[in-house]
């Protein structure tokens, strides 16, 4: 299963990349890259934000005895199903261990909820995986269902009791910084190039390629910030992660300083060149080595006894309905990107060509 | 706002989402003002070039 999951995770990123690579960086997309794209980021957006968050019954149990007490959704497979006049008592096993084949242990884990009677409640079937708000009443030891959220629902994201819907923030946060490690490597293979054969062409790809990948850090960072405000109180916290985000944004901003500060074109793509390919070296340190190194409030830290939350060993890290979703969006992201940027190069090569002609 | 936020934080995605596509958004606007530039620039070499022909 995990094995499964890395190969996913290697289609999703280098398929975009090898596709692009094919098709020319430069050229004008093709169809099937604007249909494509749009399926990729549709899908991802309504995956990300319809699924229900679903906890299990011992999480309903904790939390209802906690004083500032807030609903659970409880994920269960409806195994027996009886009508009262005003109540309806169903026999409950939590959904987690329905695939377990053992049928006394099955028999041990069922869960009794009550409701009362009402239109939805009836539509319910045997084998029915509903996913609903429980209260636990201690006097019984039985559930009451509140409110049915769903009923045999695709997708289910995991409860975690201090993120809640938060974390399908996940899909739409770490992507971005992935796409931008991407962007700064299509640089680094193009000053490379540049400098070996001293194609103009090749220097336009690389700031191209800087560029846009600013823009998904800025945005990723944008976007941790506004869930940094309600997780951990603070839009900055000068978190590892933070701070050196922070530095690679700095560290890229001074490449477009260094470009506009030169006149000769030769100089200018030149030395642009050589600064893309030493930056570049800083960037897995930045990003992948020293968050692990220090302590952090992000997931992945020192001490934190995980590699992070989606590149994990630990398969019950991230639940793999969500790391699949997750990997979509790397691949909706980098389709998006590689648009962005033979839409970029191409409006630059005009630029040039424009100059060439007045000069 | 921070409170609701806080307790629908379904919305605190939906906000994230809308950042996103905010900022793609604000580089189609820039690249679209870029074009518009460019064809200017190209329309007014072209009646040059006419200038000189005739």
């Amino acid at each position: 299963m995990v094995a499964l999951r890395y190969v996913l995770m290697l289609i999703c990123i280098v398929l975009p990349i090898v596709l692009a690579f094919i098709h020319g960086i430069s050229s004008p997309r093709k169809k099937y890259w604007v249909v494509t794209t749009f399926i990729l980021v549709t899908s991802v957006i309504i995956l990300t934000i319809l699924p229900p968050i679903s906890g299990n019954f011992s999480d309903a149990r904790r939390l209802s005895k906690t004083q500032d007490f807030k609903d659970v959704d409880v994920s269960f497979i409806v195994s027996e199903i009886i009508f009262d006049d005003n109540n309806v008592l169903i026999t409950a096993i939590p959904s987690e261990i329905f695939h377990f084949s053992d049928k006394k242990k099955l028999e041990k884990n069922t869960y009794s909820v009550i409701a009362e009677n009402s239109e939805s409640i009836k539509s319910l079937k045997l084998n029915d995986k509903v996913v609903s708000t429980l209260n636990y009443i201690d006097s019984t030891n039985q559930y009451l269902l509140k409110k049915i959220v769903s009923i045999n629902p695709i997708l289910e994201y995991p409860f975690i009791e201090a993120l809640q819907h938060r974390i399908k923030n996940l899909n739409l946060h770490v992507p971005l910084h992935w796409t931008s490690f991407i962007a700064y490597l299509v640089s680094l293979i193009f000053s490379i190039r540049y400098l070996k054969h001293d194609k103009l062409e090749d220097d336009i790809v690389a700031s191209s390629a800087i560029k846009i990948g600013l823009i998904f850090t800025i945005l990723g960072t944008i976007t941790g910030m506004v869930w940094a405000k309600f997780n951990w109180g603070a839009y900055w916290n000068w978190d590892p992660r933070q701070t050196t985000i922070l530095v690679i944004m700095l560290i890229y901003l001074a490449y477009f300083g260094l470009r506009n500060s030169l006149d000769s074109f030769e100089k200018k793509a030149k030395l642009s060149a050589v600064y893309s390919i030493i930056s570049f070296i800083t960037v897995p340190v930045l990003m992948f080595i020293i968050p692990r190194l220090l302590p952090s409030l992000h997931p992945g830290g020192k001490d934190d006894g995980t590699t992070g939350p989606v590149i994990s060993t630990q398969a019950d890290m991230v639940d793999s309905s969500l790391a699949f979703i997750f990997y979509l969006s790397i691949a909706a992201f980098l389709f998006i990107y590689f648009w962005y940027l033979s839409i970029d190069i191409r409006e630059k090569t005009i630029e040039n060509k424009i100059r060439e002609q007045n000069v | 706002m921070y409170n609701f936020l806080n307790d629908n934080s379904i919305y605190v995605v939906l906000l994230v989402a809308l950042i996103n596509w905010i900022g793609l958004f604000i580089y189609l606007v820039k690249t679209e003002s870029k074009l518009n530039k460019l064809e200017k620039q190209i329309s007014s070499m072209k009646t040059n070039n006419k200038g000189r022909n005739e």
